[in-house]
């Protein structure tokens, strides 16, 4: 059911429009209501680490300019960029000019020139945060990747992840994994760019690693136009993280010897018999790249789950509203893992993602993160609440 | 650099040089949560598209007061097919508790009708239509919302006398505010219900937010409650301004001040003000022709001949007085300035 009483996901929308937020050189332009199209409310951008108003652009809409069809604030809007000296723009694709059936790739095409690009990407009305990731991962991809002559292959590429749960904290914990493990450098990591041409390594790199199942449309493309070879990485806890390693290195045509950890080997023991003797049915609640990290570790602690995806999935998992979900869960005895919003309404839960809406300053402490760390710090919550459950 | 336009060149929207945004702007669903959160005893529920819903989480309603949205899905707008949103309305007055529907800009686009289901089906509901697309501020919003919540609600029974100012209120403290038989309005929000009671006939109602000439405050000194000497200070002040030759004004209420200066026989050229919005460019458009207003609080350059009143150094005491002490205390400041 559409009504919501407790939480929600951010939109494709929203989604766009942060990730878009992140590269400098990109203006990002909505023709929409100001207050509509902002998505700042309460100072969520200004309280993180992206200045929204360097590069933000919003025409407004009146009563008139809807009823006539009159898009001459666009053109303006997009000359007072061209004065500005922004060479690039991405044209929102807001849920006004959805109903009102403008025609946004063709106003994009009409108003761009030698010197200056607007382009857009699909969004549909109720499309969720994964949706509008993987649209605009796949614009930004045919928009901006191409190979530099002089150039040859190098390096690795980062491509995935939502500004909601902040994982671009997430892809420097990654980029130093495989910069350590595989000596090979990181070339472009597409939530900390600096600049929207930085898209032209993903078409020259060695390998485009992907961290989101979002980016894996874009992946697929710069694969089939360019011949970059991806590789999905979603490993959380040792055995995950040496599995994507090694499968990297096969990949790259290197050599990736496993080294043994005794420290964590004595960690996911103590969770392993902690998780038998509570005896509480565990569930995982989230996104798909959430959903399959969750699965990756409880495989290598042999932990049985149920896993419930937050939005429509290929991968056949059941789907699930928060609202539903924290209806459910509220009532059972089951640990949930799932976002900061459902966690604060169902007793024995443990969050490991947010949805995006707090005010706290995003600090690697309070990141679930991926790999090993990813592990301690998922392990150490979950341990906790199931003993405070059998406390009670 | 801000222009100073002719009165009768006012737009009715915010003007803007740049497209470039500014923190400052919310929408009116925004503004209407706000206003609910500090009301606290009505419930809300908001109905439009996902990032409506998404932003709306943002504000922790608590003590039992619900916060809802419902998510248009594409066969709703498309269609206006409302049986889902009609469940969720059941849902949400099941108790019977006072609530507040906020329909937002895209079911207002597509005329959903939204306010007649509710107006069929639901009388505990108030229905606010608050698009970001029409008014000029989204606290215009607030004018409606005081209008539906009240809508209905007996005014006048009782003797006695109410203010209705910034202070945040209760819906059942403002029922109860509304049996009194005299009313003064010292706030923006409550203009529409004033107009609605007055056409009504319904109490006693006395706008003290507007600037009205000194006969209007000499009429109503006892109930307005002035103090002693108040009337011939503003008297005697605005003579002295009236013959002090061209003005030109610049800060909050600016545009009112004006009005007021120019009905008492003064000279002004220039307005300038910040914070634009229905009642002020309503104000603006009684001004005389030839004034030049500039809503975007623009400087005033020196001109010639003019004397610059520029109250802006002193905006958070303006803000703080109510209806004639903020009268009085632009005339004193003007006064000071002159001199």
């Amino acid at each position: 059911m559409p009504l919501i009483q407790y939480a929600c996901l951010p939109t494709a929308r929203m989604e766009m429009f942060y990730s878009t937020m992140r590269y400098p050189d990109l203006a990002v332009l909505d023709f929409s209501m100001n207050g509509h199209a902002l998505y700042n409310y309460g100072s969520l951008p200004w309280l993180s680490e992206q200045v929204v108003s360097r590069q933000s652009y919003s025409t407004h809409m009146t009563e008139l300019d809807i009823a006539l069809g009159d898009t001459g604030r666009l053109r303006r809007a997009a000359e007072e960029l061209r004065e500005k000296g922004f060479r690039q723009a991405f044209l929102m694709p807001s849920s006004v000019a959805s109903v009102l059936g403008l025609d946004l790739k063709a106003l994009c095409e009409e108003l761009s020139g030698p010197d200056f690009t607007l382009f857009t990407a699909p969004a549909r009305m109720d499309a969720d945060f994964f949706a509008g990731s993987e649209q605009l991962s796949l614009a930004l991809a045919r928009q901006f990747a191409r190979p530099e002559e002089k150039d040859g292959k190098s390096g690795f590429c980062l491509l995935g992840g939502f500004f909601s749960s902040a994982s671009g904290h997430d892809n420097a914990y990654i980029a130093e994994a495989i910069e350590g493990a595989l000596g090979i450098p990181l070339a472009f990591d597409n939530l900390n760019p600096r600049s929207i041409l930085d898209w032209r390594r993903a078409a020259m790199a060695q390998v485009n690693v992907v961290t989101s199942q979002s980016a894996l449309k874009a992946a697929r493309f710069l694969q089939e136009r360019f011949g970059v070879p991806y590789f999905e990485w979603f490993p959380l806890g040792k055995a995950a993280q040496d599995t994507a390693l090694q499968g990297l290195s096969a990949l790259l045509k290197k050599e990736y010897v496993p080294r043994t950890d005794a420290v964590y080997d004595a960690v996911a023991l103590q969770a392993r018999n902690v998780i038998a003797f509570a005896g509480k049915p565990l569930a995982c609640y989230g996104d798909i790249d959430r959903i399959r990290l969750m699965q990756a570790l409880f495989r290598e602690l042999g932990v049985q789950a149920e896993y419930i995806c937050s939005h429509k999935n290929a991968a056949g998992l059941p789907v699930s509203s928060i609202d539903e979900c924290i209806a459910r869960f509220q009532a059972e005895e089951t640990v949930l893992l799932s976002y900061d919003s459902v966690c604060e309404r169902v007793p024995r839960s443990v969050a490991i993602d947010r949805t995006g809406l707090e005010y706290a300053l995003l600090t690697p402490l309070r990141r679930m993160r991926t790999g090993i760390e990813g592990a301690y710090r998922v392990l150490e919550k979950l341990v906790d609440v199931l003993i405070r459950t059998m406390d009670s | 650099m801000p222009d100073f336009v002719p009165v009768k060149a006012l737009k009715k929207e915010p003007l803007r040089a740049s497209c470039a945004i500014d923190c400052a702007q919310h929408c009116p669903m925004d503004i209407l949560l706000e206003e609910l959160h500090e009301m606290g005893d009505v419930d809300v529920l908001v109905v439009g598209v996902g990032e409506c819903a998404y932003y709306s989480r943002k504000m922790p309603f608590s003590g039992g007061q619900r916060n809802w949205a419902y998510q248009l899905e594409d066969r709703e707008i498309i269609f206006g097919e409302l049986s889902g949103l009609d469940a969720a309305l059941a849902r949400l007055t099941a108790d019977n508790r006072a609530a507040v529907c906020v329909s937002t800009c895209v079911p207002s686009i597509m005329h959903l009708a939204v306010p007649e289901l509710i107006a069929r089906k639901y009388p505990s509901v108030a229905c606010v239509e608050a698009p970001s697309f029409q008014g000029i501020s989204p606290t215009d919003s607030l004018e409606t919302l005081y209008c539906a919540l009240l809508a209905g609600a007996p005014a006048g029974q009782d003797a006695g006398v109410a203010v209705w100012d910034e202070a945040p209120a209760g819906l059942a403290a403002l029922r109860a505010r509304l049996r009194a038989g005299v009313h003064i309005v010292r706030s923006r929000r409550f203009l529409g219900l004033l107009r609605e009671r007055e056409r009504a006939g319904a109490g006693v109602w006395l706008d003290d937010y507007s600037f009205h000439p000194l006969d209007w405050y000499a009429r109503h000194v006892e109930t307005l409650r002035l103090p002693g000497g108040a009337l011939e200070a503003m008297d005697a002040l605005t003579r002295a301004l009236a013959a002090r030759g061209p003005l030109a004004l610049r800060g909050p209420f600016a545009y009112e001040f004006a009005l007021y200066l120019c009905r008492a026989g003064a000279q002004v050229r220039r307005v300038s003000f910040g914070d634009f919005h229905r009642y002020a460019y309503e104000r603006c458009l009684k001004l005389p022709e030839g004034i030049l207003v500039c809503p975007e609080n623009g400087v005033l350059e020196a001109v010639p001949g003019e004397t610059a009143l520029d109250f802006t150094p002193d905006s958070e005491e303006i803000a703080r007085l109510r209806g004639s002490g903020r009268l009085l205390f632009l005339l004193r400041r003007a006064e000071e300035i002159c001199h």
